[in-house]
């Protein structure tokens, strides 16, 4: 059976769509074969294309696919990823915004469908929650995860205005302060715009034993609360900072501020001080301890420094996210280190250190370090270098070229003695590749005439 | 559903201060005399009867013997403390030994504890919000000064219990001035707390935004405040007498407490006018049936001259906390004095200068506290609450390890709650049992910081030392309850305790038990002390050594090989030198090399085997 041309609600079968970064698969619950055909989109395959390359039955595919847009999990060429909201009733803008000042007060009948109002974190007391009532199924109008700008026109916050109103003059502490309130903090409410992402229950289907007792736990939180923390507890295992933060740009480190903050009152032991709590007080404890540590992990503030952590903490703010994807640590590593190595080779030396701290940050290859080391070299950052290839030569000891770029290392640093030693140990090992080892003996009969020898 | 009633108490050194939550607006409850602050004094009169608070102040110079203040320089005191040494010296009050190695007062031959005399104050601050809201009062949030450690904390807490209060929290003094201060207001700006008060200084970094108040540091010294400025007005008056008159002033102690009382007021006189008279008419009498009178003008240049060097301090404290917190002067947007000192001209200028604007004026620096304790309380039992705070850990936490170190697992400033892994070794070849004495302080000499608690390990398998592994966790709780667990990793047998007093053990006490206990030591396995160090380079150098003969055989034809072979034998030298020397640093760098070198022995080894 061929492709038809046309799919609706998408169109052209030509069409190459991609992935929308902020639709979560795991918190969505979607399917095994949901999941496959989710991974071929990869904006390069048209859709006609990558049906047929699923292998499956056209009907069937054309259905996941279908399924898939419903979801928001799939983006058409022209959609931004926060545009990507299911029925989008109308154009939310693709930032953050305003809450709207006029407050329609909450409903008092529970709402149907899960809606986006599911979404909004507002004080304790105030939180409309999800509907008591377990939805059998994630239903497909669930919003995208991690899309802060569609369900924004949805978003009621009952009663919300109240705390947020402006402070007055009299209880400005100096007209300085007052002036400087009206030029650089945000308009009121803004804060609130940059709430963490909604958090959708966990299908039912999907619960684990220990999660399923938890639910049905004789303790002292809401249902919808007990809902909350498990999917939260849930996100935090997964160790991604942007997915704990629900942070599409980790380089915002305002937005991550106000995330942190957001979640620590949704999330700190102190918000049900007093309740009785059974296995809820250990997951709140973990999930504030796992929110603290991201936060810290991007603020690089009183993040607790390891002895030999060269320049990690340049790593905080020079990092400027290019994609929103939340990619795996290591993934994530190799893009900042690709970066490092761009800026490298267009001369933003400072740039690229800044960079590769990152990546390093994240993960210590020995091969990451070695060009680390070079670069280091390159910015005379002599210091820097020996303690890029040092770490290196842990990793790799017996590594030829490691030894080389180690002497080197040390050699700029003006310590020839060691760059000597570590030289003529690397040419003691026997080696296939000739042309490394005549190497090393250059760099070493070059160590042996540099001056002051 | 009306929330239970929780009053946030200031338990000060000189004056203490109630406050509570009313319909969303946190107020000071005034006493019955309409005061908004107690002094913190409490006396047993001639008949027996208890006296607090003013009633207490007004007699002090008739019963100066039996009249205690500024017991919260004591509170939580080991007995051969310097704090104490210091009160034993200067109180017109008489101190004793108590039996834990604490600190007794003895008034009217009745022996009274800390805590106990701390209670009757917490007493009648909850008296006095008793009789305001026309009910009973069980709960309550205690401000600390920042840098109280577990001990003084814990003994304020045994306050409130004697004095039938639940402190379900204790909060520092900074961090609820920050609460006062951005209590309803929508603010997102990083704040300094400037506490001075009457015994104690503190610094405290904090962010506010949207509700939550995250500490960020904090900082202080527990002996300099308010009482500081007092000795050194008192110090120039006596010094003064002495040249006149030839007559110590200090040895009387009821001139003593008058000069006490005059310094005080002088020194907040000084905060408003420029210069006042300080008049002690019958000061004392020479012995001769002649009475002498002590009268002198004091100025505030000359009180600002008497006290530069503690402000000064003050100063140096905020400087080292900023850079400690890697935060620059110009991040702070706000600079919130509390604590009475915060009065005083020159105080304010030295923080203005310091911080580079005006310090904030809006709240009033002896009832911020209480109101912030109240905020904290209202915030923990208030569902509809929007306040959030952050607090930190004052202290560092560890445990001691091989060499009496102190090992840290938990630093300083860390946010709670927190927990924090760390896997040790044994020592000693088939060490069976590890102790492990829990810590708290910044000291890397674990004498020198205070033990919380112990607890041992024991059933471990018997192996050749550094084998058996044990993880030690650390846990603290959001209210600051700490507990501390380790493991075999073997065996997965556990042992634990939650710390929740202090033993009172004097260093010498725990000098004494390093030694006794050194076989349960453990030891870190990645530390960075010499001993560990030298264990290290040891191993290496011992298999160097092995591997020497068979490689100098294989390598000596090659062009490099005696080069080679001369190399590695200077980097054993340099090792060896680096141990006789005891010389850390040089021995962790030619540890590298000789790992380095070892790492060439065994790849020319298997590499030649294999050719």
């Amino acid at each position: 059976m061929t492709v038809p041309s046309d799919l609706p609600e998408i169109g052209s079968t030509a069409q190459r769509l991609r992935q929308n970064p902020r639709f979560d698969p795991i918190q969505a619950g979607i399917g095994p074969e949901d999941y496959f055909v989710w991974s071929r989109f990869d904006g390069a395959t048209t859709l006609k294309d990558l049906i047929v390359m699923t292998g499956l039955p056209t009907p069937r595919a054309v259905d996941i696919v279908r399924r898939l847009r419903t979801a928001g999990a799939i983006l058409l060429p022209h959609e931004q990823p926060a545009a990507a909201a299911p029925r989008p009733s109308a154009a939310p803008p693709s930032r953050p915004v305003t809450p709207p000042r006029t407050v329609t007060p909450a409903s008092v009948t529970p709402p149907r469908t899960v809606t986006p109002s599911t979404a909004i974190t507002t004080p304790r007391g105030q939180i409309p929650h999800i509907p008591p009532v377990i939805p059998p199924v994630i239903p497909p109008a669930s919003p995208p995860r991690g899309a802060p700008g569609a369900p924004a026109s949805r978003r009621t916050p009952p009663g919300g205005v109240a705390v947020q109103r402006a402070p007055t003059l009299d209880e400005m502490p100096t007209a300085r302060v007052a002036a400087k309130d009206l030029a650089a903090s945000p308009p009121v409410g803004e804060a609130r715009a940059t709430v963490p992402p909604p958090l959708p229950p966990i299908p039912d289907a999907s619960l684990s034993a220990d999660e399923r007792a938890a639910l049905d736990e004789d303790v002292d939180v809401a249902a919808a609360d007990r809902q909350r923390i498990l999917a939260m507890h849930r996100r935090v295992q997964s160790g991604d900072v942007a997915q704990i933060l629900g942070l599409p740009d980790l380089a915002d480190k305002k937005a991550a501020k106000r995330a942190y903050f957001a979640l620590s009152k949704e999330f700190h032991p102190d918000r049900y001080y007093g309740k009785r709590l059974g296995s809820y007080a250990a997951r709140l404890s973990r999930i504030f301890q796992a929110v603290a540590a991201a936060y810290a992990s991007l603020s690089g503030e009183r993040t607790p420094r390891p002895s030999t952590g060269a320049g990690a903490g340049a790593a905080a703010g020079g990092a400027p996210a290019a994609s929103a994807q939340p990619a795996s640590p290591a993934d994530h590593a190799a893009d900042l280190f690709d970066r490092a190595c761009h800026a490298e080779v267009s001369g933003d030396l400072e740039g690229a250190l800044r960079l590769f701290a990152a990546a390093l940050q994240i993960e210590a290859t020995a091969r990451y370090l070695r060009r680390a080391a070079r670069c280091a070299m390159t910015a005379r950052e002599p210091g820097l270098a020996v303690e890029y290839a040092r770490k290196a030569a842990v990793l790799e000891p017996q590594d030829p070229s490691t030894a080389r770029v180690l002497a080197a290392a040390f050699k700029a640093a003006g310590k020839l003695d060691q760059a000597e030693e570590v030289l003529v140990m690397a040419a003691m090992i026997p080696t296939e590749n000739d042309q490394l080892m005549r190497e090393l003996q250059q760099d070493l009969v070059e160590l042996r005439r540099a001056p002051g020898r | 559903m009306a929330s239970e009633k929780v009053i946030g108490i200031d338990l000060g050194t000189t004056n203490s201060c109630v406050a509570i939550v009313e319909d969303g607006t946190p107020v000071v409850i005034p006493n019955r005399g309409g005061y908004k602050t107690t002094p913190s004094m409490v006396a047993i009169a001639e008949n027996g009867k208890r006296l607090v608070g003013h009633i207490a102040k007004r007699q002090a110079i008739t019963n100066a013997e039996n009249t205690v203040f500024a017991a919260k320089r004591l509170i939580g005191r080991k007995w051969g403390s310097a704090a104490v040494r210091t009160s034993i010296e200067t109180m017109p009050y008489r101190i004793v030994e108590g039996p834990h190695d604490d600190v007794r007062i003895v008034l009217r031959d009745q022996v009274f504890s800390i805590p106990e005399v701390s209670a009757y104050i917490l007493q009648e601050m909850k008296m006095i919000a008793e009789e305001y809201l026309g009910e009973e009062v069980q709960k309550a949030v205690v401000t600390v000064p920042a840098y109280f450690n577990d001990g003084q904390r814990q003994a304020t807490k045994d306050a409130g219990r004697v004095a039938g209060l639940d402190v379900i929290r204790i909060i520092n003094e900074p961090t609820a001035g920050a609460l006062a201060y951005g209590f309803g207001r929508n603010i997102e700006r990083k704040v300094a707390v400037y506490d001075l008060g009457g015994g104690t200084f503190d610094i405290s970094i904090l962010e506010i935004g949207n509700g939550v108040f995250e500490v960020i540091s904090t900082a202080g010294d527990t002996f300099l405040g308010g009482e500081d400025f007092d000795r050194r007005i008192i110090d120039w008056l006596v010094f003064n007498f002495q040249r006149d008159h030839k007559i110590d002033l200090r040895k009387d102690k009821m001139a003593l407490q008058r000069l006490k009382d005059v310094a005080e007021k002088a020194k907040c006189e000084l905060s408003s006018v420029r210069e006042t008279e300080i008049n002690l008419p019958f000061i004392i009498s020479t012995g001769r049936n002649e009475a002498l009178h002590l009268q002198t003008t004091l100025t505030r240049d000359k009180l600002e001259e008497l006290t530069a060097d503690l402000i000064d301090r003050t100063v140096e404290i905020c400087a080292k906390t900023l850079e400690e917190a890697e935060i620059g002067k110009g991040d702070i947007e706000d600079v919130i004095l509390v604590g009475g000192m915060t009065r005083m001209p020159r105080v304010q200028q030295a923080v203005a200068e310091f911080f580079g604007l005006e310090p904030c004026k809006g709240v009033h620096p002896d009832e911020v506290v209480a109101l912030g304790a109240a905020i904290q309380g209202a915030a923990l039992v208030d569902e509809k609450s929007d306040i959030l705070l952050l607090d930190v850990t004052p202290h560092s936490l560890g445990i001691m390890i091989v060499g009496g170190y102190f090992h840290k697992l938990i630093e300083q400033n860390t946010t709670v709650p927190t927990s924090k892994s760390h896997v040790f070794t044994t020592v000693k070849d088939n060490q069976t049992s590890v102790k492990i004495l829990v810590l708290q302080g910044e000291s890397e000499r674990a004498e020198e910081n205070e033990l919380l608690g112990e607890f041992v390990l024991t059933g471990l398998r018997r192996a050749p030392r550094g084998e058996v592994e044990i993880e030690v966790t650390f846990h603290i709780s959001a209210d600051g309850i700490v507990s501390v667990k380790a493991r075999d990793l073997e065996t997965g047998t556990e042992q634990s305790i939650t710390v929740t007093a202090t033993s009172g053990l004097t260093e010498d006490e725990i000098r004494k038990m390093i030694d006794a206990n050194k076989d349960y030591m453990v030891e870190v396995r990645s530390g960075q002390e010499f001993e560990k160090a030298r264990h290290a380079a040891e191993r290496v150098l011992d298999e160097i050594e092995q591997l020497f003969p068979k490689v100098s055989e294989i390598i000596s034809g090659s062009d490099f090989g005696q080069d080679a072979v001369k190399k590695a034998r200077s980097v054993v030298e340099r090792a060896r030198g680096a141990i006789a020397q005891r010389d850390l640093p040089g021995l962790v760098e030619a540890t590298e090399a000789l790992s380095r070198t070892l790492n060439m022995f065994r790849g020319v080894v298997s590499k030649t085997r294999g050719a």
